[in-house]
């Protein structure tokens, strides 16, 4: 036999099976391994997974055993990502935009929502009986009032119409279906819409051109429109027709032709686009339900009942109080009394203070404002008053003058005028300094052998200097007298009368220049419109109460050309003559 | 009525929201800003007749330099650069914020606050910087919102400035 026999026999004595044996003992892989790993050597794509899935671990292993520390780590990706950015930020704005845009999207729909929360809290100031009506349903069903006002009334409408200048975002002019109380808000939400519409916008990198045309939360829809110069932002409920839009347009254009001086100029003056647009009401547009429902007839008989007795209760509580207030305004202007304090217990007024027995019947006040001596207590205590008028009457009342007599008071010296026999002029002499507030007594006119009368004209000019010592501050842009101003203004009146009756000669007549004054001070334009507005407003009061209109002339003047200027917002007269055919 | 719209810019925490919240009546909530990134408030303010209704554009975040887009500073007639007297970092800030604006608002007025006066003695910005800014031209003002020291004078002459 021969060697090579030998190891013939010796393979075919080992069979394939006993030779995978063989190799698995040695190695530890069967053939089935070895194929794998063989695959895996020749095929990169293959090879690369199967070390990803080994890397990771490596790495945690790396760093439990030191070798590399995170900061390391950190830095090479950072460097890796701000390389990528660089060199083309596209792909890594692919890559993270399906994780951001949901994110942004729910950002944004939030705060739109609470923005037009706000916005619906501001809509629905507006009250009429039938939104009353709506709102107890709205509390008895539990549903949402918003809700049960589109339900019950409309298919769709537009309750709002901003008009926002572009690129301030400052609200040009608004106009809504019923009035809103605080109009001012509007001013926030149009600036906060304007932010939102650049955000949401520069978020969703649409391109320049492209722009939001609307935002949709619920039931309500902001519907913008925009403009080179200015954007239209409708709030709209329910099913809108897409003919909104084009209505929406027009408006726009319309008020970019009108409005284009203002537009381009814009400065911040709103005044024109409040006072003069037409064209935002033109948008508020609304469609109601055909169907009528049955309405629950109880529910409303008992809220108009509920809300009649609601009403007439805190019709009487704040009618009272109003009263009352009155009332002490009265007392406290009244010579001679002091309110030191007031009090309500157990449905009783108290009024503390202190009040001149001189003082004619106090509880009269009291009931001229139709309150009982039960509703309301006077504890006042004694004093003596040295108030002008009441330290004359207390002169008057002591010294018991003839009726020739004309007692009058000047600081604190009296003077008598007139005739009166030597009895009286003694005893008033003797008496006159034990009155508190009285330190002179001037008798010198007394018994004058002749009495000067005073002409006609010294006592015209004399009203004339009173008118022209007259004038009435008044809050901005209002014109509205007060209870003092009143009274002021009433004698002002009659003095007007008696002087616009006397002319002095055949040649002139007087007029009554009103004078409104103003500042240079901010705005001088504005100011002065503001001015021109008061002195015309003030003219109509004096109309009012009778002064013929040619007698009237209304003028601005700023306190800066005065040489003693008068408040400012305040107005002041002046008496001129002219000549008739002047005027 | 006339309108303004007002910015104020200024580095992180140098007041700015204090300074507005000193000053105005708001109606939306402070979540509103974190988002959109601005709160706006208004107030009124009177000039001699004239009424003028400032809406206050304040901006929210951290980073509030890397915030301030073109956008928000965009049709302002007035802003306010503030910056903390008691950190130095925020003049420069500042200064940069101010060419900013400037750019994109050329038109507008401009008001430095120096705020935190409450805190003067522990002021790092010194009063050379301070006539530094006057000598070139800025209005300065020192106020505090703790205390409430000339933050309505500020308001009130970025507003006689941006309607002479
Ligand atoms: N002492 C002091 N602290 C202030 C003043 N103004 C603001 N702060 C504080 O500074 C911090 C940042 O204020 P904030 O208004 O949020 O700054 P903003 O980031 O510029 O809006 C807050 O803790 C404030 O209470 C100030 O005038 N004096
Ligand atoms: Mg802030």
């Amino acid at each position: 036999m021969t060697e090579k026999d030998h190891k013939s026999n010796l393979y075919s004595s080992i069979s394939l099976g006993q030779l995978t044996e063989l190799r698995k003992a040695i190695t530890g892989l069967d053939s089935e391994d070895l194929q794998r790993l063989s695959r895996l050597i020749q095929d990169p794509e293959l090879f690369s997974i199967e070390i990803s899935q080994l890397l990771p671990l490596s790495i945690k292993k790396m760093f439990e055993r030191g070798e590399v520390d995170e900061e390391q780590l950190r830095k090479f990706v950072e460097q890796v990502l701000h390389q990528s950015v660089k060199s083309d930020p596209g792909v890594m704005a692919t890559i993270l935009f399906p994780i951001m845009m949901p994110a942004i999207r729910k950002a944004v729909a939030e705060d739109i929502k609470r923005m037009v929360e706000s916005l619906n809290t501001t809509l629905e100031y507006g009250f009429s009986p039938k939104r009353i009506g709506w709102r107890m349903q709205a509390l008895f069903s539990g549903r949402k009032y918003a809700e049960i006002v589109l339900s019950n009334a409309y298919v769709f409408k537009v309750s709002q119409v901003f008009l926002i200048h572009r690129t301030t975002g400052l609200l040009l002019n608004q106009v809504q279906e019923t009035e809103i109380k605080d109009a001012r808000n509007a001013d926030m939400v149009s600036s906060m819409m304007s932010a939102i519409k650049d955000f949401v916008q520069d978020s969703f990198q649409r391109d320049a051109e492209e722009n939001l045309d609307s935002i949709k939360v619920g039931n309500f829809n902001i519907w913008i429109e925009q403009g080179p110069y200015a954007i239209i932002a409708a709030i709209v409920e329910g099913n809108v027709p897409g003919s909104l839009r084009l209505i929406l347009k027009e408006a726009i254009e319309a008020i970019h032709v009108n409005f284009s001086y203002e537009l381009e100029h814009f400065q911040g003056d709103t005044e024109p686009f409040v006072l003069k647009d037409r064209f935002l009401r033109t948008c508020l547009l609304n469609e109601k339900k055909e169907i009528k429902r049955k309405k629950p007839v109880i529910i409303f008989i008992l809220v108009a009942l509920l809300l009649g007795v609601l009403g007439f209760w805190t019709y009487t509580r704040v009618e009272t109080k109003l009263r009352f207030n009155r009332m002490l305004d009265e007392l406290e202007a009244t010579k001679g009394v002091v309110v030191t304090g007031t009090e309500k217990k157990d449905g009783v007024y108290s009024i503390t203070g202190l009040y001149d027995p001189l003082v004619s019947n106090l509880n009269n006040v009291v009931k001229l404002h139709g309150f009982d001596l039960h509703d309301v207590k006077l504890n006042l205590e004694p004093m003596i008053s040295l108030d002008y008028d009441l330290v004359l009457l207390r002169a008057r009342r002591v010294l018991m003058p003839p009726e020739t007599i004309d007692l009058s008071l000047k600081r604190d010296t009296l003077i008598a005028e007139g005739a009166a026999d030597n009895e009286w002029l003694e005893r008033a002499t003797s008496l006159v300094l034990h009155l508190p507030g009285i330190y002179f007594f001037d008798i010198a006119k007394v018994n004058e052998e002749k009495m000067q009368q005073t002409p006609a004209r010294q006592l015209v000019e004399k009203r004339i200097l009173a008118i022209e010592n007259y004038y009435f501050v008044f809050r901005i842009n209002e014109v509205k007298l007060d209870s003092l101003q009143k009274i002021d203004f009433d004698i002002l009146i009659n003095e007007a009368k008696s002087v616009l009756n006397f002319r002095f000669d055949q040649d002139s007549v007087p007029v009554i220049e009103v004078y409104s004054h103003t500042s240079r001070n901010g705005h001088i334009d504005a100011n002065k419109n503001a001015a021109r507005l008061r002195a015309e407003k003030f003219v109509d009061l004096m109309l009012q109460s009778g002064l013929p209109i040619e007698t009237l002339v209304p003028k601005v003047i700023f306190v800066e050309d005065e040489k003693v200027p008068f408040p400012v917002r305040s107005v002041s007269f002046k008496v001129k003559y002219v000549n008739p055919a002047a005027l | 009525m006339i309108k303004k719209k007002v910015c104020m810019l200024g580095a992180f925490a140098v007041g700015k929201t204090s300074l507005v919240q000193r000053f105005v009546n708001s109606i939306f909530s402070g979540k509103y800003q974190t988002t959109i990134g601005v709160k706006i408030d208004q107030k009124m303010v009177s000039l001699g007749e004239t009424e003028v209704n400032l809406l206050l554009w304040d901006i929210h975040g951290e980073d509030d330099f890397q915030k301030v887009k073109a956008t928000y500073v965009m049709g302002a007639s007035g802003y306010f650069i503030v910056m903390d007297g008691t950190r130095n970092e925020t003049y420069q800030v500042g200064l940069e914020l101010e060419k900013l604006a400037k750019n994109a608002a050329p038109q507008a007025k401009c008001v430095i606050l120096i705020n935190k006066s409450d805190l003067i003695r522990d002021w790092e910005i010194t009063p050379g910087q301070i006539e530094k800014l006057i000598s070139d031209g800025f209005k300065v003002i020192q106020t505090s919102a703790k205390d409430n020291l000339a933050v309505e004078t500020a308001f009130t002459e970025l507003t006689r400035m941006m309607i002479k």
